[in-house]
């Protein structure tokens, strides 16, 4: 009787999997492009700035990244799925490409992915990913700046596979140093104020030296020195106490990239969530 | 009528005048030099009556017949311009009458030496070195009028904001050399000084941070002495503008004597010695205060808790220091500079040129920002 029970569950589970996995299907592209933007978000101008940038760093490391817009996902009820899935059965970080890593947008539930295989697996730390990557581009996701996000994507991708070009291991919690994009405005802007902070120092000194009416408080000038005789010297301890604070404890916890695997077998790395 | 008194050259009748490079007085018109020795006895007998000498011209007379009879002469004014002085008006006013020329100078109580403005001989007002109004002491100039320019056109040209017309001696108003009264405050202070002071000591152990921080009452106490503490003795000068100018080397004072006034302004004090002790006590103070806090070491925090200072051997002089005054007007603003014409220090506030400022705000920061995308791009990278 109980067999009965578990061979008819089997039965069930195996059923709903069949229909799911008919039902759920990935667009596919042809050509592996790097931007498909099925869900018309950029103007023909920003699309053809975001291709070129995405266009130049594929190339430049030898991997795809990309970036994919859609309304829906197609029956999908796991973005992660979704992403992996089109990343797989589209033919992405293969071929002469030794990984890949896609932003994933669907705007129908303002989700967003990020998935990563191959070298870029190794590449986009679990640190490097959220706490660099996903921080850089989800605000502007966020405002609806749909260009600035796939810009700022395609610039930290590259930020982060020349880190692990000059360093040979890549960007991770224990990283001691930032990764730096190709070109970033913050920090154009950033060194503008600086600079103009930084100039006002010389320039603030300048200006100063036109001031030179000063009352002297002092009489320093007509004390004679061979007559300072010091006649009382006493120092009196009166009191002692001391402060305690806790010191801060060694960040404990491994870096690395966590991984699982897709539909089809294939080792990916990502994050998700909703914008 | 106060009386004036001229120094006049021996030779030729000319006033004579000090010169600062030779330390001697001179005649501008026959060179003759005479040493403040010689002339140390004639404080008292140089009031000379010089008065001008009227002249008028000669006519040729004409023959009457010749002539057609003419009106007479209608040659009336209305002499009623001017007015009285108000009572009031003329409080704080003398004047005096030069002795040269008989051109009637005006100036205030307090002018003690100046020049006729119509001849332009030096006078000494005698009234104004009387008594108690005899100063103890006089630095005489050393530093001569082109000295003067030739430090504005120093000072303003080693300030890269300052407007170029500032080194620019024709844009000078006027320059003067005036003898400014200073009260010289001598004494001895006894000093006793209480300081609170921490010294600080720092370990850790395995859980926590710790600082131990000790505190102490430090006692200093001790004598020192003042010479020539100045206080600028004149209201119509500008305080801050006068200590500016310090420090003056008393020891290079000689002891009064109107000769070496003339050529050159000069004023009576009009603040007392005592409205002027406040300001020597709180410069003489501070200076305590910062000498015997030197003497405590050894600790990371010191701060004065209370202090004691007593005076004694005290005593005031009454100086005549000498300085020159230029002033020069931009854009509808006046700029007074001083410079200590003993020493030679400059001083006197220069405006900003807003280009130049905007210039270098730009230039610099450029560059800062230049170098800091540089560093940030290398430091990231490396």
């Amino acid at each position: 009787m109980k067999k009965g029970i578990l061979a008819l569950l089997s039965l069930i589970a195996v059923s709903v999997l069949l229909v799911c996995s008919v039902s759920a299907e990935v667009p596919h592209v042809e050509g592996r492009p790097l931007l498909y933007d099925e869900a018309g978000l950029l103007s023909s101008a920003d699309a053809a700035a975001v291709e070129t940038i995405l266009k130049s760093i594929s190339s430049q490391y030898g991997v795809d990244v990309g970036v994919m817009t859609f309304e829906t996902m197609y029956g999908y009820y796991d973005i992660e799925a979704f992403a992996d899935d089109f990343y797989d059965q589209n033919g992405y970080g293969t071929g002469d490409k030794t990984g890949g890593i896609l932003l994933i947008q669907v705007t129908g539930d303002r989700d967003w992915a990020v998935t990563a295989a191959g070298s870029c697996n190794r590449t986009f730390t679990d640190y490097g990913r959220e706490e660099y990557l996903v921080n850089n581009f989800l605000p502007y996701l966020r405002e609806d700046n749909y260009s600035g996000a796939y810009k700022e994507f395609a610039n930290s991708c590259a930020a982060l596979l020349q880190y692990e070009k000059d360093n040979g291991f890549p960007y991770d919690y224990d990283s001691d140093k930032e990764p730096v994009k190709p070109f970033s405005l913050m920090r154009v802007l950033g060194s503008v104020v600086a600079g103009l902070l930084g100039g006002l120092v010389p320039v603030s000194s300048m200006k100063s030296q036109l001031k030179s009416v000063r009352s002297q408080p002092s009489a320093r000038s007509y004390a004679r020195d061979d007559t300072v005789q010091i006649t009382q010297a006493n120092d009196f301890f009166i009191g002692r106490h001391v402060s305690r604070t806790p010191r801060e404890t060694e960040r404990s916890g491994g870096g690395g990239t966590t991984t699982h695997m897709s539909s089809g077998g294939v080792s990916h790395s990502g994050s998700h969530g909703k914008y | 009528m106060a009386e004036l008194m001229e120094y006049k050259c021996p030779a030729c009748g000319g006033a004579l005048e000090f010169d600062p490079a030779i330390q001697k007085m001179k005649c501008p018109y026959c060179d003759s030099v005479f040493s403040m020795e010689e002339l140390a006895g004639k404080d008292e007998q140089l009031n000379t009556a010089a008065g001008a000498v009227q002249t008028g011209p000669d006519g040729e007379p004409m023959n009457p017949e010749d002539a057609v009879p003419l009106p007479e002469d209608q040659l009336n004014w209305n002499t009623d311009a001017g007015s009285e002085w108000d009572s009031g008006e003329t409080a704080g006013m003398k004047v005096y009458v030069c002795n040269s020329c008989g051109g009637e100078i005006v100036g205030d109580e307090s002018m003690a030496a100046t020049s006729c403005p119509f001849c332009g001989n030096p006078v000494v007002v005698m009234g104004n070195f009387t008594g108690a109004l005899k100063p103890d002491l006089v630095i005489p100039f050393k530093l001569d009028k082109k000295a003067a320019k030739d430090a504005l056109r120093m000072h303003a040209k080693s300030k890269k904001m300052a407007p170029k017309l500032f080194s620019d001696e024709q844009h000078l108003d006027e320059i003067k050399g005036i003898y400014v009264p200073y009260w010289l405050f001598d004494s001895s202070a006894d000093v006793k000084l209480r300081f609170r002071a921490t010294r600080t000591r720092a370990w850790s152990d395995r859980n926590y941070n710790y600082v131990e921080t000790e505190e102490y009452l430090v006692d200093r106490g001790g004598s020192m002495s003042f010479e020539a503490v100045p206080a600028d003795g004149s209201s119509k000068m500008d305080d801050t503008l006068m200590e500016s100018i310090e420090p003056f080397d008393v020891s290079e004072a000689v002891p009064f004597q109107t000769a070496y006034l003339a050529g050159y302004l000069a004023d009576k004090y009009d603040v007392t010695a005592e409205q002027s002790v406040d300001r020597a006590n709180e410069r003489i103070r501070k200076t305590a205060e910062m000498t015997f806090a030197e003497q405590v070491h050894g600790y990371e925090t010191v701060s004065l808790d209370s202090s004691s200072i007593q005076l004694r051997d005290s005593r005031v002089r009454y100086a005549l220091y000498p300085v020159w005054l230029l002033n020069t007007s931009w854009k509808g603003g006046k700029y007074t500079f001083a410079m200590n014409a003993q020493t030679g220090k400059f001083v006197g506030d220069l405006p900003v040129d807003k280009g130049a400022y905007w210039k270098y705000l730009l230039l610099y920061g450029g560059i800062f920002a230049a170098v800091v995308y540089l560093l940030v791009t290398m430091f990231q990278a490396m």
